[in-house]
């Protein structure tokens, strides 16, 4: 290798490990879901939370709900729920619930393009590495005369991705011996392994017996082995 | 027995020293005009029968082979395994097999063959392997009467033939039979634990906090690499020695070139003899144990196969304690590649802990092989029985001579009813000594006994020696030649009292002297044949 080369490859290096490097602060903006509440009345609304949550902080989630368009005899959308539900997508926890949560603002809208922000703030489970989150509305029109139905909307965010947990101190060791077998075990191996040895060690065996043999035989006789 | 012509007993000799080169024991029967020796093999239950014949035109010697279907026996534990595999097919059976009421709560199938279910590859795969044997001793058969008939062209009718070559291919499979075996015996010690019909296993995977698919997985693994090094060390091993032993009777078979030539030679036949039985050992494990694994394994298992016969080429001189070394060496080697391994997958853990219970394994291969120095004393030199784990043949073999010897000793003792023809004796010899005539004296006896040492020693020389007849000391330092025994004082003396109650009239020494000479020469007979 040579040396001229050395400082280059050093800077590739620092350039690519801040490519890769985890910072894990970066917002991910969720995609933007209508709901229709009835006849040219819509409302939408998106998430926005990061992708990656570090396990030792709580994280943030914050849900913009937006009017698109309010007929005339409406005059306010009143969020009254917001429920959020961690669903796990490790194998072991797939579809599993693993939190829930739910805050209820009681805030309402009346304008057209009125946004309202809503934050809800979340410890990291230890359930699972990876999950997503469905968001559930519960809104209420509220209109001149009367009050009306409460119709909930939900959503998962994000939509197609899951949000993965950054554990640091998960330290598996390289070299983890669990101890020796248990004796039920070797209770049914034992015979058939020393069944095979037996096998195996039949000829010297019959080494050892003819051995014996010859040397008593030469003890009888005195030395002479004709026969 | 003087009548046989000393042509047929020279040739009949000279067969019989080939015979016993070549790895046959010898059972001559000779009568006037014809003889024909039977070669048994040691190591084997072939024969090859040797017709000496008196025609007009000479002495004609004619070989016949005669096979016997002995060679099966190789496959029985094939066919115990098919048999009880189809066996479970039967209702009443199978509770016995794999059910309920199963002999010693062990699933007997799970632990022989790895699986229950019938398929076309396992049953074709055992039936090869079973029938195998049998083949490619017939084949060998043929070749070696072939190189024996060479020997003997100028003396056979018909023109002298090209003899056939053992091709390698064969001598590989031969030394796969053992090998595969061993390599059974191994799979069942390894996958032993899943064939427990109780529920022991529960335990074991709760202990490593695996499951049971995972702890196939690994075992299978570890199996693959660790009997892949060893199938490639004993099968190279073991072909080479083949045909090591082989070249004894056939010059083609040597290593010939310089000394680097002759390093080389070995460890490309031991690698193309371990890739042979590698392939017969992957397609019979991939239908037993290890059909539920991806097939990267077997190819795993054969990748290994050649690193260890590379290293039996290299060894293969140092003798049968280095390759038992390597053979330990191999088992801690792959348990060093699976400790790096316990911590994604805690099943190897309890793999390195079975692997250390294979160390005594090649140690009691070692001590085995001082079954050769057994085998030696009874002249049996050919190494088919190596790796063997259960070495049949051998044990037959050896029970069988032992009686063959006493048989052929009985019929000597009785041929001894025969009456001295008057007329093949020299006129010369007082006749008148009725002690010769009777032929149930010791005297008679004796005079027996010393015509046959004669013509054995007589026949041991090549024809085209002028032989005399042999004087005291040469006699007995011929008959300690040949029996590899020292000689007694009073063998020393057996051949003069012998000639002097032949040719001196006046000698007529007591009866119970006679009988102790007559005893001798019973012994120095008896050693001989």
């Amino acid at each position: 290798m040579e040396k001229k080369y050395l400082s280059s490859l050093i800077l590739l290096l620092i350039i690519y490990s801040s490519i890769y490097s985890v910072q894990g602060q970066n917002l991910y903006l969720g995609i933007t879901h209508d709901f229709n509440m009835g006849p040219n009345y819509e409302f939408s609304t998106f998430a926005q939370a990061p992708l990656i949550w570090n396990e030792n902080s709580n994280q943030t989630l914050y849900l913009n709900i937006t009017i698109n368009s309010l007929p005339d005899n409406i005059s306010s959308i009143e969020v009254n729920a917001i429920t959020y539900v961690i669903y796990g997508t490790d194998t072991d926890e797939d579809g599993v619930q693993l939190a829930f949560s739910s805050d209820t603002p009681q805030q309402s809208i009346n304008t057209i393009g009125e946004e309202i922000q809503l934050e809800q703030i979340f410890i990291p489970t230890t359930l699972a590495d990876t999950f997503f989150i469905n968001i559930t509305i519960l809104a209420r029109t509220k209109g001149n005369v009367t009050e009306g139905e409460n119709n909930p909307y939900s959503f998962r965010f994000p939509q197609q991705e899951t949000i993965f947990i950054d554990r640091e101190n998960n330290l598996v060791p390289l070299i983890n011996l669990y101890g020796f077998p248990p004796s039920s075990f070797f209770a049914k191996w034992i015979p058939i392994y020393l069944s095979a040895i037996f096998i195996m060690a039949i000829p010297s065996m019959i080494t050892g017996v003819s051995i014996l043999r010859d040397r008593r035989k030469l003890k009888n006789i005195g030395g002479n082995e004709n026969e | 027995m003087s009548e046989i012509s000393i042509q047929i007993r020279r040739v009949t000799e000279k067969v019989r020293q080939y015979f016993e080169v070549f790895g046959f024991i010898p059972h001559p029967q000779m009568s006037r005009g014809r003889s024909s020796i039977r070669g048994k093999r040691r190591l084997g239950f072939d024969e090859i029968e040797c017709v000496v014949a008196e025609t007009a035109r000479g002495t004609s010697i004619g070989f016949y082979a005669i096979n016997s279907f002995q060679a099966l026996i190789y496959g029985v534990p094939y066919l115990l395994a098919l048999s009880l595999l189809l066996l479970n097919q039967i209702e009443g059976v199978s509770k016995y097999i794999t059910g309920e009421k199963a002999l010693l709560s062990i699933n007997w199938l799970k632990l022989l063959l790895g699986t229950s279910e019938v398929s076309f590859s396992l049953v074709l795969i055992l039936l090869v392997l079973a029938v195998l044997p049998f083949i490619l001793e017939f084949y060998h058969q043929r070749i070696r009467l072939s190189n024996l008939k060479s020997r003997f062209s100028f003396f056979t009718r018909e023109a002298i033939w090209e003899t056939r070559e053992a091709p390698p291919a064969l001598l590989a499979l031969q030394a796969a039979r053992s090998v595969i075996m061993h390599g059974w015996m191994l799979a069942i010690i390894y996958f032993g634990v899943f064939s427990s019909q109780t529920d022991s296993i529960t335990e074991l995977t709760s202990l490593y906090q695996t499951n049971n698919a995972d702890l196939y997985y690994a075992i299978s693994d570890a199996f693959s690499l660790t009997i892949g090094l060893i199938i490639g060390l004993l099968s190279a091993n073991k072909a080479i020695s083949m045909r090591k032993e082989q070249s004894r009777f056939d010059k083609r078979s040597r290593i010939i070139g310089n000394l680097i030539e002759r390093r080389i030679d070995p460890i490309l036949f031991g690698v193309s003899s371990a890739s042979y039985t590698i392939i017969i050992f992957g397609f019979f494990i991939s239908a037993t144990f290890m059909g539920d694994v991806p097939i990267m394994l077997g190819f795993q298992m054969m990748f290994f196969a050649l690193f260890g016969a590379v290293l039996a080429g290299l060894i293969h001189q140092e003798g049968m304690l280095w390759t038992s070394m390597s053979y330990a060496i191999f088992i801690f080697f792959s348990s060093l590649v699976f400790i790096f391994r316990t911590g994604e997958q805690p099943a190897y853990a309890f793999i390195i802990i079975l692997q250390l219970f294979f160390i005594p394994i090649p140690f009691i291969l070692q001590l085995s092989s001082n079954f050769g120095k057994i085998l030696k004393k009874y002249k049996i030199t050919s190494v088919s029985w190596l790796f063997e784990s259960i070495p049949i043949f051998s044990l037959i073999s050896i029970f069988d001579l032992n009686r063959k010897k006493e048989i052929s000793k009985k019929r000597y003792l009785e041929s001894l009813d025969q009456e001295i023809l008057i007329d093949d004796i020299e006129p010369r010899i007082q006749i008148g000594k009725e002690i010769l005539l009777d032929k149930n004296s010791p005297a008679h006896k004796l005079v027996l006994h010393y015509y046959e040492l004669i013509l054995s020693y007589t026949a041991s020389f090549d024809e085209d020696k002028f032989i005399y007849i042999p004087n005291a000391t040469q006699l007995n330092k011929w008959w300690c030649d040949t029996t590899k025994q020292t000689v007694e004082t009073t063998q020393n003396e057996f051949v003069d009292f012998t000639d002097q109650i032949l040719w001196d009239p006046s000698f007529l020494p007591p009866q119970k002297e006679i009988m102790n000479y007559e005893k001798i020469g019973e012994m120095m007979v008896l050693a001989i044949k």
